[in-house]
């Protein structure tokens, strides 16, 4: 959806429309209907990671829940799409129909603390719902959850020091605090378990960190050349970008260690010996599906390795 | 979307009405081979069933009825004929293969009868490309491999590459890759290694002849799988620690390839067709089918949807025809939507539609925006980089040709890309006698209906020339004169170089038939030697101009002669000889016009000599290219470089000859108009084109 604001302008104007002298008909509206807007984070989809899980999930529960329908955005680079979500939050719903924004990544929390920082002026709130992933808790009516995705590293940081006593983290937005945690996590992990204090390196402190490989890439072969003594260990937490260190270590297959993260990765390389994984796909299906069917919704949820929707999986 | 939106109607029920349904057949002619079948099926019935859902309760709704055909077995001519002739046929989906889809193309455009598929030879494009007097019939849901070839390129520069080489085989599929691979390389800054043109039969000695050459990466291009196998099993067996990285096109990415055995090609990469990652569509699908999508198989339900919106257009706009629907859809630009594949996204396209707006529609695939101007494909396509890792593809990362999203289709794409354009400094003194006459050589080196635009350029150069004042004791034309009265030609004894073109042919004084003459004879003839065989030859001395001009084919180092023989660069080298042999030269100052692929391999010939100078469509590495296709005489009538050259002849002859190299370089797209032996010759800025066409009066 590269132009929110002109897919916005013409909202009025289809309902408008559809109460003009002709009756024509616009909307099929005889079965119940359970619409799900998504907005995925910038340069999101297609990462065969996080994103792309989570809408895995979410086209899981459409399939076994048919009357549910997805629709979902990803914006282009600094596109402001609030006023977009804003704007559906006003409309009236019908009576047979449903909403849920889901707004998929921990950089909208702002966008859902402000629409929904006053609730009272958008009609049929009781059929309207907001739902913000990898966020604490908030005052306002949005459904959040988080991933504590710090002692999943913290137990990765312990895994990957019985392989390596020296080890970088590669992030993809410094400016992410889930991310600045989980590096935390694998440090505090990894250091507890003999290894030496790890390097942290940003790849940029924006989103777009996220989509660089080729810098990625070179990161992993400057940090191998510098320890070309022995095999070292990288964890990358740089979503899209982690593809960089994963050809790194297919073309040079003894130089590194490294990590799988959301999802389990361990196809793109055999120096891959663990992965996070984070089941988001498990946790959007079962909202959805609890959604659909009536049941109450819990306001936050924090999952941690307990709960089974993030665990440490070793390489087979 | 609209779902979840309350109508304004106090009584919803007044809203719903019965769906008045109009069916649309089309014809599916795809390849089921290898398990394709149920694939193509099953997206088909897909993309129905979100059209259907997204017309539920509009008053007015196009359902498909797909008429399968199995692309793989089927006489593709005979069917399209069939098909064409048929009144209940709306239009073709597929085939999915470019020789295929050129072959049905060319039938249905009789009919104007909409072919949508995934090939994407640039050949194709050029054919059945929109022109003044012909919509096009074709929908090309990729970029042509024009792209795809610039993508592998880029994954070279990527790589580090300095040196790069490309190996294709000269069919309609990889001579896209062998028309663009030197110019695009040139355009990026690497330096062109070698470009093989393999025979299957020869493939292994090919590929190992380029392994043996020092370059970084390989370019691998295979029609088949079993030629992608042939390449790695050569490369495997190869024993060279400094061996080139090689990368292969989407033919590779295919199951009998990633299954040739042995490990054989484990960490092989290449490039393929994708979806748009953005769209969604690989993860709708895998949770849909349970199996990854395979090549273009985003592209293809973009066909049916993309199909089933335009039918939904004709009808609630009364558009005369199924492709004049297809235009107006694609042509929207008023507001982005959600990718069309899922039925809210769909129901919202249509319901703009309905009101009147021009949505730009997306697909899987992307972008369904067609360039406004030739209406032949899509100006988006993804391509994945993928790697066989551990007995897998593996899909390493996703690439568009350029990140700002392109605004011309492929071909004009490039044009506007060229930048390598050679220096030309105003400066130099250089001493000439006073001109006294002119003389002309005029040679279409080729034969045969297929390169009629060779023929057809000469004469229209001739013909300029005799405009321009020319007499015929001054000029020689030398032609094997076997299109005018062509069993294919429609008009008898008629030549054009455009379809709305004066006829070339009429007056023309042919000296030679190429069949009666042989390359040394060029040679005898430019250095005036008459002869009972040869009684009209080019009498110059030194203070009469000459201009050449050659139209044809060529190749490293050689101008072809008909197919047979060549005019080769020991030709060129034994003419400048004998022509700067004695107290005085031959000539004057002599410019050589070379319309022929890798015609700057033959400039070589004359380096170093005074006063000749030579401009060619291309460069030594690059192929030249054919320009207007003409659908009724099923052959292309002019060249891209001799096009502009005609235009300049016609109406601004005093043009100087550095103006002239600008505007053939701007104008010539796909391969790199270019200069050799400026030093030796004069100042550019000063000298005309006049000089070399229009007699001293």
């Amino acid at each position: 959806m590269k132009n929110c604001m002109k897919y916005l302008l013409w909202l009025p104007f289809l309902l408008l429309a559809s109460c003009s002298d002709d009756d024509t008909p616009l909307v099929a509206d005889e079965a119940e209907r359970w619409e799900v807007m998504a907005l995925f984070p910038e340069s999101g989809l297609g990462d065969q990671g996080y994103n792309d899980n989570t809408l895995r999930g979410m086209e899981e529960a459409a399939k076994e829940r048919t009357d549910i329908s997805l629709t979902y955005f990803t914006p282009e680079e600094g596109e402001d799409v609030g006023e977009f979500f804003r704007a559906l939050l006003y409309y009236e719903l019908k009576e047979n129909s449903h909403l849920l924004l889901v707004l998929a990544g921990s950089e909208y929390r702002d966008l859902a603390r402000s629409l929904m920082a006053d609730t009272s002026r958008y009609p049929d709130m009781d059929r309207k719902r907001v739902l913000l992933f990898e966020s604490e808790a908030v005052e306002e009516p949005v459904y959040t959850f988080r991933i504590l995705f710090d002692r999943a590293s913290y137990q990765l940081g312990q895994l990957a020091a019985g392989r390596a006593a020296q080890a970088a983290v590669l992030l993809g937005n410094s400016a992410d605090p889930n991310i600045g945690k989980a590096a935390q996590g694998f440090a505090e992990g990894f250091k507890a378990a003999g290894g030496e204090e790890p390097e942290i390196h940003a790849l940029a402190d924006t989103p777009a960190g996220f989509a660089m490989p080729s810098e990625a890439y070179s990161y992993a072969a400057k940090w191998a050349d510098a320890h070309a003594d022995a095999r070292t260990f990288i964890y990358p937490l740089a979503g899209g970008s982690n593809q960089g260190v994963y050809r790194y270590t297919r073309e040079y297959a003894d130089r590194l260690w490294t990590a799988g993260v959301d999802v389990d990765q361990s196809r793109f390389s055999k120096a891959i010996i663990v992965s996070v994984v984070k089941h988001t796909d498990r946790i959007i299906k079962q909202f959805l599906m609890d959604w659909r069917d009536g049941k109450e919704l819990p306001k936050h949820t924090d999952y941690d390795v307990e709960s089974g929707m993030i665990e440490v999986v070793e390489s087979k | 979307m609209l779902f979840a939106l309350a109508s304004c109607s106090d009584d919803d029920e007044s809203m719903r009405g019965q769906t008045q349904w109009k069916e649309y057949k089309i014809a599916v002619m795809l390849p089921y081979a290898d398990g394709m079948q149920e694939r193509w099926q099953r997206l088909a019935e897909w993309a129905c069933a979100t059209l259907e859902e997204a017309q539920a309760g509009k008053e007015i709704g196009v359902k498909l009825s797909l008429e399968w055909y199995d692309e793989s077995t089927v006489d593709i001519g005979q069917c399209a004929e069939t098909l064409a002739a048929r009144e209940d046929i709306a239009a073709l989906i597929g085939p999915f293969y470019s020789a295929d889809a050129d072959i049905a193309a060319r039938q249905l455009a009789t009919k104007q009868l909409p072919l949508l598929t995934a090939a994407s030879a640039s050949e194709l494009v050029r054919k059945y490309a929109d022109t003044p007097k012909r919509k096009s019939n074709l929908w090309a849901l990729t970029e042509t491999d024009i792209t795809q070839c610039e993508v592998m390129l880029s994954k070279a520069l990527m790589y580090g590459a300095k040196r790069v080489s490309l190996i294709a085989r000269p069919d309609i599929y990889g001579q896209t890759f062998i028309d663009w691979f030197a110019f695009q390389a040139c355009e990026m800054g690497l330096e062109v290694g070698s470009v093989v043109e393999y025979d299957p039969d020869w493939l292994e000695n090919d590929m190992e002849k380029l392994l043996r050459d020092k370059t970084d990466m390989i370019l691998c291009v295979p029609s088949s799988p079993d030629d992608a196998t042939t390449m790695a099993q050569v490369y495997r067996n190869y024993q060279d620690t400094g061996k080139p990285r090689l990368l292969f096109s989407d033919v590779a990415r295919n199951a009998k390839f990633l299954d040739a055995g042995n490990n054989l090609t484990e960490g092989m990469e290449g490039i393929s067709i994708a979806a748009d990652p953005e769209s969604g569509f690989k993860v709708a699908y895998e949770v849909r089918f349970g199996e990854e999508p395979t090549t273009c198989e985003a592209q293809m339900l973009d066909a049916f949807l993309l199909t089933g919106i335009a039918a939904y257009y004709k009808e609630i706009r009364g558009t005369e025809s199924l492709n004049d629907a297809l235009r107006e859809v694609v042509a929207g630009h008023d507001d982005d939507t959600s990718p069309v594949w899922t039925p809210t996204a769909l129901n919202l396209v249509l319901t703009y539609l309905d009101l009147g707006a021009s949505p730009n529609v997306r697909g899987a695939s992307g972008s369904l925006d067609f360039d406004a101007k030739v209406f032949t494909n899509v100006l988006y396509t993804t391509y994945a980089w993928w790697e066989i890792y551990e007995g897998k593809f593996i899909t390493l990362d996703y690439n568009t040709s350029d990140g700002s999203k392109r605004t011309d289709a492929s071909l004009a794409g490039w044009n506007w890309k060229k930048q390598q354009m050679q220096e030309v400094e105003d400066e130099g003194s250089f001493v000439y006698p006073e001109r006294k006459g002119n003389y002309a050589l005029v040679v279409a080196g080729s034969m045969g209906w297929a390169n009629y635009r060779h023929q057809a350029d000469a004469l229209c150069i001739y013909q300029l020339l005799k405009d321009a004042g020319y007499d015929d004791d001054h000029i020689v034309l030398v032609l094997a004169d076997d299109i005018a009265r062509n069993d294919k030609n429609p008009e008898q004894g008629v030549v054009r170089v455009r379809p709305d073109g004066d006829n070339v042919y009429a007056g023309a004084q042919i000296d030679y038939r190429l069949g009666d003459l042989e390359p040394d004879d060029i040679v005898e003839i430019l250095c005036g030697k008459k002869s009972g065989r040869l009684p009209q030859v080019i009498d110059a001395t030194e203070r009469d101009n000459i201009l050449v001009f050659w139209s044809g084919h060529g190749s490293q180092g050689s101008l072809s002669w008909g197919g047979y023989d060549g005019f080769y660069v020991r030709h060129m080298r034994q003419l400048m000889k004998q022509l700067n042999e004695g107290n005085s030269r031959r000539y004057r100052k002599m410019l050589w016009l070379v319309e022929a692929c890798y015609a700057g391999s033959i400039a070589e010939g004359g380096d170093g000599y005074p006063g000749v100078l030579y401009m060619t469509a291309s460069s030594a590495y690059e192929n030249s290219k054919a320009d207007i296709y003409s659908p009724t005489l099923h052959t292309y009538m002019s060249n891209r470089f001799t096009a502009t050259l005609e235009d300049e002849l016609a109406d601004n002859i005093t043009v100087s000859l550095r103006d002239l190299y600008y505007k053939l370089f701007r104008n010539t797209v796909g391969s790199h108009v270019t200069i050799y032996n400026q030093k030796n010759f004069d100042n550019l800025f000063r000298c005309t084109l006049e000089e070399f066409t229009t007699p001293v009066k």
